[in-house]
């Protein structure tokens, strides 16, 4: 747990000592060192701001004396606020549990003992209303979170939220506004697609969140933003502050808290490296992308938001495989009409020019993306409910204007459709038919379309990959995604850290379910494409080539590294490799087998540093070969490892 | 002002004192117009008709509870604190 006890209720008449630290402590006691996972490469030393819930999103901002009654102002203008709406919403439930749980609540909000605690922290500590508030309802969760009883431990989350509440009505606003002025490292329990969207275009250069793992929503944004993350950092909360200064290091998965000056200079040479590496490959970004033995290849980007085109552009994308729309639908009331969706699509393709093309795919919302425009039915199982394809069935008309828009999008450049979730027939045959009205209709109304749009399905229930024959009979093209199908065949929450191990890519019931949906491709003359994160990872894209993948989509800063794998590895080794993978028996075999034949050409690839960095090899240049791209591998004829045994 | 009226009593209901047995009684208490105050093992002096302040008292089952009233009508406020908590705070349990 935190090293800091809970604060005492009573010691919080005391002002605490300021807690914004000008820079990075001189003395030389270590910083406190965090192990998470590394979400995305990079290596950044920042100041820290907090965000997350509306508890942590506050300023701390520090009154001047004559503000005082206005903050006090402010605090009761919030209570009565929320007292009122609280007030509404008994009303509303008519009784019930619920309504007396809210009853609690209200009476928590207008709680003596809290007012005295917040205006205390007002006009002794000159506290910000919002600062106040949440210090005091933290001082009252910690208390309670420290009992024995777990029954009491559990009614820190009642006061918790009380404490949201009232730092809702303080802010007067529930959408994160990131007030972020000087270049910051943000960390939060968890970032939702509407928190990170709403970073875009702010000076955030690094994200520590205390869930996730690599495959979550913040590393994936993190790497389309090509800032370094740190995720899965156990009680980051707890640990760091706001104002603390950070270094963080998403190469090695590592946190260090207010490092010392030995430390920090060690992270400003690891960053040093790091950037040189990367600007290494970015030199060779428009240099095809083929193995060694001279294979082509389609590398191609998956981007959720239309300002991540031209990141993709300036990584060599051959397009985009995967368009995200459903975050066209993040962060608003109402569904993006008809034409916002077809500006937004004529933007991305602009952005790409028009010799490649852009794979839409139909909104995925429900299961772990939750969107404000709808209002999701409670589901006990959510990553088996309406979502995706089945919720676009549900609600045909937020599905056909989609599909018209991007019909529409198609005058405008080479546009393919890609539809989500597919585990039926059924499903496809349903979009194909409104696929068709839709363009029938468009063309009555004498809109411009291209003469072909393909559709194609997602291939990631394994349902559907065990009738891949059918569905590559019946659509344009398929695309594996490997981060679902990994899920859905394994049976495994890839939200759940516990069950982190079990959720590998390299598993060859995997690979089996691949395998199936290339040979199916191959029979009906269908494309088959990969857009899963497996793709964006050397190991995993060398495998999917030898598993006679040719087309990969990933996220666009991971196009450089595996160009780069690619350009170092013959195809025979990648097939021989992945028919040796397919006669193992477990994924950590497999992930050794890829380890063992590869780590060795890939190294640098792999840790993002030039030289590998602990120990430096006895024969190391301490410089970064700027005149060659590749270096010379001595394992260059190393033969393919056997299976290991156990 | 008036006497002290003081009165002991032991939670007894399965819950203890979780917060909505804690919002009961810091109802029960804003009715009457006297000082209340509460203490347990963790706690002292608590403002009884708080319930933030009555939830830090760690009510678990068995805690013994110190009701302390000031002023008007102090003996029946601390009755009626007795009696809820005898009476497990109206709960089934």
């Amino acid at each position: 747990m935190t090293q800091a006890p809970p604060e005492e209720p009573e010691a919080m008449a005391l002002p605490a000592p300021p807690s914004v630290p000008e820079g990075p402590t001189s003395d030389v006691s270590r910083g406190d060192t965090i192990i998470g996972i590394a979400g995305s490469h990079g290596v950044v030393i920042a100041p820290v701001i907090v965000v997350g819930t509306a508890r942590s999103r506050y300023r701390r901002k520090r009154i001047a004396p004559d503000q005082v009654d206005d903050q006090q102002r402010r605090f009761d203008e919030a209570v009565e606020a929320v007292a009122a709406e609280l007030r509404e919403k008994i009303a509303d439930l008519d009784g019930g549990v619920g309504a007396s749980i809210l009853d609690a609540y209200l009476l928590m909000v207008g709680d003596p003992t809290l007012e005295e605690h917040v205006r205390r922290h007002i006009r002794q500590d000159r506290k910000r209303a919002d600062w106040a508030v949440a210090a005091a309802t933290q001082a009252f969760a910690d208390k309670l979170g420290a009992f024995d009883d777990p029954y009491m431990r559990e009614r820190r989350h009642d006061i918790e939220f009380v404490g949201d509440l009232l730092l809702r009505a303080l802010g007067g606003d529930q959408a994160p506004s990131f007030d972020i002025s000087e270049p910051s490292i943000v960390v939060a329990r968890d970032l939702s697609p509407a928190d990170t969207a709403a970073m875009v275009g702010k000076p955030v250069v690094g994200f520590i969140t205390e869930v996730g793992s690599r495959t979550s929503h913040t590393s994936i944004m993190a790497r389309a933003l090509e800032i370094p993350a740190v995720v899965g950092v156990q009680d980051a909360l707890g640990r760091i502050d706001a104002g603390d200064i950070v270094a963080l290091d998403g190469l090695r998965g590592r946190v260090i808290v207010n490092p010392n000056e030995d430390e920090v200079e060690d992270a400003e040479r690891r960053r040093a490296r790091y950037l040189a590496w990367a600007k290494e490959l970015d030199a060779h970004r428009d240099d095809p992308a083929k193995t060694k033995d001279d294979v082509a290849l389609s590398l191609r980007a998956n981007i959720e938001l239309p300002e991540e085109a031209s990141i993709a552009r300036t990584h060599g994308a051959e397009g985009v495989g995967l368009y995200r729309t459903e975050y066209l639908y993040v962060n608003r009331t109402e569904p993006p009409n008809e034409d916002e969706q077809l500006e937004i699509y004529k933007r991305v393709l602009d952005a790409m020019g028009t010799e490649n093309p852009i794979t839409l795919r139909t909104f995925d919302i429900g299961g772990d993306k939750f969107v404000t425009t709808f209002r999701m039915p409670d589901e006990l199982n959510p990553m088996l409910g309406l979502r995706a394809v089945r919720l676009a069935l549900a609600e045909p008309e937020l599905l056909m204007t989609q599909l018209r828009a991007m019909l529409r999008a198609s005058a405008y450049g080479p546009v393919r459709i890609m539809v989500p979730l597919v585990a039926t027939l059924g499903e496809l045959r349903e979009v194909r038919a409104m696929y068709d009205q839709a363009r029938v209709e468009l063309e009555q109304q004498g809109e411009p379309m291209a003469e072909h749009v393909p559709l194609g399905v997602m291939m990631e229930v394994p349902a559907a990959v065990m009738m891949a024959e059918r569905f590559a009979a019946e659509s344009d093209f398929m695309s594996i995604g490997t981060n679902d199908l990994v899920q859905y065949s394994l049976a495994v929450d890839r939200t759940n850290r516990a069950l982190a191990h079990l959720a590998s890519p390299f598993d060859p019931a995997i690979l089996k379910l691949i395998k199936m949906v290339v040979e199916a491709g191959k029979s009906q003359s269908c494309p088959v494409s990969v857009c899963g994160e497996m793709a964006s990872e050397p190991y995993g894209a060398l495998l999917l080539l030898g598993l006679g993948i040719r087309d990969l989509s990933m996220e666009a800063v991971a196009i450089p590294e595996i160009k780069e794998a690619a350009a170092r590895v013959p195809l025979t080794d990648c097939e021989r490799v992945a028919d040796l993978a397919l006669e193992m028996s477990t994924a950590r075999d497999v992930a050794d087998l890829l380890t063992d034949t590869f780590e060795p050409r890939l190294r640098d690839v792999l840790t993002g540093q030039p030289e590998s960095i602990i120990p430096p090899a006895p024969s190391s240049r301490n410089r970064v070969p700027s005149s060659r791209r590749r270096r010379p591998s001595s394992s260059r004829n190393r033969i393919v490892a056997p299976p290991k045994k156990g | 002002m008036s006497d002290v009226v003081r009165g002991r009593f032991t939670i007894v209901n399965e819950k203890g004192m979780h917060a909505r047995a804690a919002s009961a009684l810091a109802r029960l208490a804003s009715k009457y117009p006297c000082e209340i105050s509460l203490s347990g093992p963790e706690e002292a002096g608590v403002n009884a008709k708080s319930v933030m302040g009555v939830l830090l008292l760690c009510g678990a089952k068995g805690t013994v509870i110190d009701v302390e009233a000031r002023g008007d009508d102090a003996q029946n406020a601390v009755d009626a604190i007795g009696e809820l908590i005898a009476d497990r705070f109206g709960e089934e349990a």
